[in-house]
């Protein structure tokens, strides 16, 4: 009997400390809007193709979230920092066209705008 | 089609272990699951290795897994995997309806939460996309580019992590490349009931209908069902562990039982780096026991045992550190000179203990204290004349100090800023231990658990 009740008080305690959490939780919708912002970008680029990635984002830990989430995106190509080292570069939705002015893009040639208005680069032969 | 793929290897785990009668249904459904999942990610794994794409890799691993399945069912009367001990049976309990409808309340709250969680995060928490399902994506795409995953480019993704839960995800998508977010969705959701079912089911054994409940103060702490629910691999690395402990803890475990607890072992160090303690410290801790209590004949057939099952997951573990994962940052870092003198801050050491102690009785996502405190409550309740603390119990507290020791260690020598390491992953460290923890608490003051060795006792 006392085993049950202790069963019981425990799985009381359980189902009142798991109820409090039904409200829906973390809500982080981050990944599926950069992903499908990408939309079929990589489908012009080759699998050993290295891309380096510019992201739009304010913040640092948004920045960082949108330049993993590419190479989430691109794999198996390998998203670097190392620019020299990069054919293709791709930036973050919604990257304005004055972006094509970069000196950084002054080696690439745009090649595709998602419909969220991610940018695609080519570097020239 | 891709459901039945996928199903495979559970369903071959399932029809080896089917001879085991000392283990119960749902001990052999929760391992089943786990190591199902863990044996065709490693298959995958291996296959990658050697140079195979993942085109023929859709041919050869359903014809492996039928072969596999096909063998069993031949040799359904083989003596050498048969346990000749009948599970022990609860006996009928008078609140067993009441205990029953709390039970499935309880997994049914559970359940809505980490499918809310999913909902609200489809793609899981950001080590679940960064480290875990990222690896997937190389691990599953149909070059033979996967070993991209191990650039320098990607030191961020911790590239030196083991691969079961990614190769697992992986092996899914070669079958439906379409599948997407379900799939890690889908996986984290089975091994959460996984973890429920080994516990219900052992405890269940060992204490009858109302130890079946207490199993379910696994859900006391809501933060582990969202750990479970953000994709990532501490919940399957708790729930290998509570596996090898809860399959040691079988009465009179026969040697495939205990080989079975080996595998469960060398998944774990398949799972994560963290997992290489379990592996490595539980048989040693376990035999231990077995060789003070019995004597060193059981405690060598023991470790002979543990060691058949244990060894090819370690084989596959080595494959990976020596041929594709680059050098681990910790260990790494921790090997730099000067990196002891952190031992002589008294500031540094006692900021760590005070962070793991303050954030560990906290951890469980209650409002006021945390339900860790209840463990020692629950393990302290008598629950009848005939108490005997087991080898697998007192070999899961070991290992829990053990692994608490441990990470004490790692935080202060830690390469990473102490504070940024401890707030980033202890309270999924914890969500790791809590399994065992639970079960430990559960089943030590169970009149019922007996080791190997227990009849020459």
């Amino acid at each position: 009997m006392r085993d049950a009740m202790l069963a019981a008080g425990v799985a009381l305690m359980s189902l009142i400390a798991l109820l409090g959490q039904l409200d829906g939780g973390l809500q982080d919708r981050t990944p599926h809007v950069v992903l499908a912002a990408f939309g079929s970008a990589a489908d012009r680029i080759p699998p050993s193709a290295s891309v380096a990635y510019v992201s739009i984002a304010a913040d640092p830990t948004g920045a960082t979230a949108e330049r993993f989430l590419a190479q989430y995106y691109l794999a198996p190509r390998i998203v670097t920092e190392n620019w020299p080292a990069a054919s293709f570069v791709l930036t973050g939705p919604g990257a304005p066209p004055v972006l094509d002015g970069d000196p950084r893009l002054r080696a690439f040639d745009l090649i595709h705008v998602t419909p969220a208005g991610a940018r695609l680069y080519r570097r020239r032969p | 089609m891709a459901l039945v793929l996928q199903a495979l290897p559970v369903l071959a785990v399932w029809m080896w272990t089917r001879r085991m009668t000392a283990l119960s249904a749902g001990t052999r459904l929760a391992a089943a699951l786990g190591i199902g999942l863990g044996m065709g990610s490693t298959l995958l794994f291996l296959w990658r290795l050697g140079g195979g794409s993942t085109a023929t890799f859709a041919v050869v691993d359903p014809a492996l897994w039928v072969v596999a399945i096909l063998a069993a069912l031949a040799l359904a009367s083989a003596s050498t995997i048969a346990d000749t001990d009948q599970p022990r049976r609860g006996t009928r309990h008078p609140w067993r309806v009441l205990l029953l409808i709390l039970g499935l309340s309880l997994a049914g709250v559970a359940g809505a939460i980490v499918w809310t969680r999913s909902a609200g995060m489809p793609y899981g928490d950001w080590d679940a996309w960064a480290i875990w399902n990222l690896h997937a994506r190389f691990l599953a795409d149909p070059s033979l580019l996967w070993l991209n995953a191990f650039a320098p480019d990607l030191a961020w993704s911790h590239p030196d992590y083991p691969l079961l839960l990614p190769g697992a995800v992986a092996r899914a998508w070669v079958f439906d490349p379409q599948a997407g977010a379900t799939v890690p969705f889908s996986i984290a959701a089975a091994l959460l009931l996984a973890t429920m079912l080994v516990m219900v089911s052992t405890l269940h054994e060992h204490r009858g209908a109302s130890g079946a409940l207490l199993a379910l103060s696994l859900l006391l702490a809501p933060q582990f069902v969202q750990i479970a629910a953000s994709q990532c691999a501490d919940l399957p690395l708790g729930f290998f562990t509570v596996l090898a402990v809860a399959l040691l803890g079988a009465t009179h475990p026969s040697a495939a039982t205990l080989g079975l607890a080996g595998v469960a072992m060398g998944m774990a160090a398949w799972t994560k780096n963290e997992g290489l303690v379990v592996a490595v410290l539980l048989p040693c801790l376990y035999v231990w026991r077995v060789y003070r209590r019995v004597g060193f004949s059981a405690a060598h057939q023991t470790a002979t045992d543990i060691v058949v099952g244990l060894y090819p997951m370690l084989v596959v573990l080595a494959l990976f550190k020596i041929f594709v994962a680059p050098e681990n940052d910790l260990v790494s870092g921790m090997l730099r000179p000067g990196v002891l003198n952190y031992w002589s801050d008294p500031v540094r050491v006692s900021f760590v203990a005070r962070e793991m102690l303050t954030e560990g009785l906290a951890w469980g996502g209650w409002p006021v204290m945390g339900p860790v405190l209840l463990i020692p409550i629950v393990a302290l309740v008598r629950t009848g004349p005939t108490q005997r603390v087991s080898d697998a119990a007192t070999s899961a507290a070991a290992l829990l100090v053990a692994q608490l020791a441990i990470f004490f260690v790692i935080y202060v020598m830690t390469p990473h800023s102490v504070a940024w390491h401890l707030q980033t992953s202890w309270h999924r460290l914890i969500a790791q231990m809590w399994p065992t923890a639970v079960w430990w608490a559960c089943v030590r003051r169970s009149p019922a658990l007996e080791g190997r060795g227990a009849a020459c006792a």
